[in-house]
């Protein structure tokens, strides 16, 4: 009975249901996941990387982490074709605040202009919302670092901690147990990243060409730096992590 | 000849910013009330003001995309005072959509007569009371050699706490 509304994205139900909207976020949710965590010095941000083949040229595109200005990055959960057009569209935007008022463009502002073109298309243009969740991190002068997730309703809200795509609820929960309001650190940061990347991933164990890591934080100078993780980093990261891993994967195999 | 002495050119954009104003008097009170509400649209969208480096830039780039359309024929001085790094700061702008940061400035007629003035008064680090000294000696220049009768002048004093009005 659902069947008959769901046919276009400008009805509603007679629950009060778009459904075509929750169907964009089930297509989200088969998606690789991907987590965001705020810490005391700069914004981590892990994803899993479904595409994976010796034979991906990494070095020309990002799957999971694009950069969308010098002081802000995001994280893609969903259908990647309809993330390069959000992403695009966010750059776009970012350009035209520093053109007009030469200074970088709030975190919470640009976030607005992104929602409020995929609010657009879930009440007109009869065409399919977007079916992709972002979780931006970056830093502005008035909040310093922030993390923002926004899904494919329009509706975002800012977030200490926050994971979507595949598993995300499993992954959420890990992070309220675990997330320390005030006392996480980046190097925590990143530690509890890869723990709740490996227990929602679908393999057992994490390794370096599944994932994908970046950090936003400042440098000596001040100025703010995005930093993908190379191969060797990541490596290096879970070697790091390798501990915690092992007993996360005792936890897994007792439970 | 004598004109109107009551007309306050110099507008408030925000508690810590003003613009001073001087052109023609409909693009004047049209690109100065429309500065005025853009801000007040950014201050109610976003929750926080938008920064007086900010909106020095903003009006420059509606000066600059006007001229080649339908020119605003105004010359400003923006002044505020900027909490985040504590500083005062002064911005000379003019129609053509030109910006730069200065100690001291000055628009029409008056930069004729006051830039030596202001020039011999100006020093670094200068005190409040003696930025006001410079000022009125400026003005006094202006009301001795200038043809026009201005007795009535207003000055406004931007400081972290606000902005007072004087009459000179």
């Amino acid at each position: 009975m659902a069947r008959r509304y769901d046919s276009r994205t400008t009805i509603f139900s007679p629950e009060g249901r778009l459904y075509q909207v929750e169907y964009a976020m089930g297509a989200v949710g088969q998606a690789g996941s991907a987590v965001g965590i705020l810490a005391d010095e700069g914004v981590v941000l892990a994803a899993e990387k479904r595409i994976t083949s010796k034979l991906l040229d990494i070095r020309k595109s990002a799957e999971k982490m694009y950069k969308v200005d010098d002081h802000l990055a995001c994280a893609v959960a969903g259908i990647t074709a309809d993330a390069n057009i959000l992403i695009n569209y966010a750059r776009l935007e970012a350009a035209r605040y520093t053109y007009a008022y030469d200074e970088p463009i709030p975190i919470e502002q640009l976030l607005r202009v992104v929602c409020d073109l995929k609010q657009g298309y879930t009440q007109f243009g009869g065409l399919r919302p977007f079916g992709v969740s972002f979780l931006y991190a970056g830093w502005d002068q008035h909040f310093g670092f922030q993390l923002y997730q926004s899904d494919p309703s329009g509706n975002y809200c800012g977030w200490k901690a926050r994971a979507i795509g595949a598993n995300s609820q499993a992954a959420q929960s890990i992070l309220d147990s675990d997330y320390k309001v005030g006392k996480t650190t980046l190097q925590k940061a990143k530690l509890l990243a890869i723990k709740v990347l490996s227990k929602t991933m679908d393999t057992t164990a994490p390794s370096a060409e599944k994932l994908e890591v970046a950090t936003v934080t400042k440098d000596e100078a001040g100025n703010v730096v995005y930093h993908v993780f190379t191969k060797a980093e990541l490596e290096e990261l879970l070697e790091e992590a390798k501990e915690m891993l092992a007993e996360v994967a005792e936890e897994g195999a007792d439970a | 000849m004598k004109l109107k002495d009551n007309e306050d050119k110099i507008y408030h954009l925000d508690e810590k910013k003003v613009m001073a104003i001087a052109g023609d008097t409909c693009d004047r009170e049209r690109f100065a009330s429309f500065i005025q509400r853009n801000l007040d649209w950014y201050k109610y969208k976003n929750g926080y003001e938008l920064d007086l480096d900010a909106t020095a830039e903003f009006t420059r780039s509606e000066l600059a995309t006007a001229i080649r359309k339908g020119p605003y024929n105004v010359n400003l001085l923006i002044a505020g005072y900027d909490d985040k790094s504590e500083k005062a700061r002064l911005y000379w702008l003019d129609y053509f959509g030109t910006l730069q940061e200065v100690k001291k400035g000055a628009h029409g007629y008056a930069n004729y007569f006051t830039s030596s003035v202001l020039d011999n008064h100006y020093k670094a680090d200068m005190t409040l009371e003696e930025g006001k000294e410079a000022i009125k000696a400026g003005v006094q220049v202006l009301q001795k050699r200038f043809m026009m009768s201005q007795p009535k002048f207003v000055m406004k004093i931007i400081t972290k706490d606000g902005t007072q009005v004087e009459e000179i």
